[in-house]
């Protein structure tokens, strides 16, 4: 609007509907971001930095403190950029959005909520009014790095990981990729390699290419597909040994 | 923004059911058409 490249007729706020800004729950209760809750207030949420530790660090690299107090968590997945730093924490954390409009609500998870490039499952009418996520569990650890030119520059790639350990084997575990394809994405192979084993390093290593394997990613002014895919190795490797030395096993 | 500056209505939804209603009645302005300097 302020670069009018669109002159809406109506602009409608939602700042002043009940409850909309408040960030709750716990470790234990799971976690509710309403639609107006800032980046800041999120990156300020004593549980978030405790407990949902891949959300707080895909928050904290987004370095400009005036965009974190105006822009909101619920905002930044609606924009459906695939370079999201907040996108693959949350669907890595296994993120569900609830969506309300004229015809009632509805909830999906939140990789389902990206369609592509800026484009989201939201209809006429609908609206997101609020993001929540499980409870991670005991024995769970998170992680989430990103790649870029600059500290201020949008991600040439980055890697959400959520892993839970128990009994010496993985328990569960989601990879979440973002700048990789048109929408943030799974890598569902490299999981499948990892769940229900032990995880050491030539299995990291795997799960790692593998995910190589499930990306599509494109050449741009800040990256190139060879480095994005050679990256992508590195990253999630990396990403995956943090998280599971913050599991605790 | 001054009220009188703004050139667009501007609502204060009470309630959620009231913004999905103005939502629907308006329409929506996406943001891929905002790219293309479009409104729908």
């Amino acid at each position: 609007m302020r670069r009018r490249v669109a002159t809406p007729e109506c602009v409608v706020s939602i700042r002043a509907l009940p409850g909309i800004g408040l960030i709750q729950g716990d470790g234990v209760s799971g976690l509710g971001i309403g639609a107006m809750a800032t980046l800041r207030a999120a990156e300020s949420f004593p549980s978030i930095k405790r407990d949902y530790l891949a959300l707080y660090e895909g928050i904290a690299h987004i370095p400009s403190l005036q965009v974190k107090s105006m822009a909101t968590v619920v905002g930044n997945l609606c924009v459906a950029s695939p370079a999201s730093d907040v996108a693959p924490p949350l669907i890595a954390m296994g993120g569900q959005v609830r969506m309300e409009g004229t015809e009632g609500s509805r909830t999906l998870p939140l990789e389902d909520f990206f369609l592509g490039v800026n484009q989201t499952a939201l209809g006429p009418g609908e609206l997101v009014t609020l993001v929540s996520v499980p409870a991670p569990g005991p024995g769970s650890g998170g992680a989430f790095m990103r790649l870029a030119r600059t500290a201020t520059d949008v991600a040439k790639l980055n890697v959400a990981v959520m892993m839970r350990m128990g009994d010496g084997v993985c328990q569960d575990v989601r990879i979440a990729l973002g700048a990789l394809a048109p929408r943030p994405i799974r890598a569902r192979k490299a999981e499948e390699i990892l769940r229900g084993r032990k995880v050491e390093g030539e299995r990291i290593a795997a799960a790692a290419e593998a995910a190589c394997g499930e990306i599509s990613p494109i050449s741009d002014i800040r990256s190139t597909v060879e480095y994005r895919k050679e990256m992508t190795k590195l990253l999630v490797r990396k990403s995956l040994e943090k998280a599971l030395e913050r599991t605790g096993r | 923004m001054p009220r009188a500056l703004r050139p667009f209505e501007y609502i204060e939804a009470g309630s959620v059911e009231e913004a999905a209603g103005i939502l629907s009645t308006w329409g929506e302005v996406r943001f891929t058409d905002l790219q293309q300097g479009r409104t729908i």
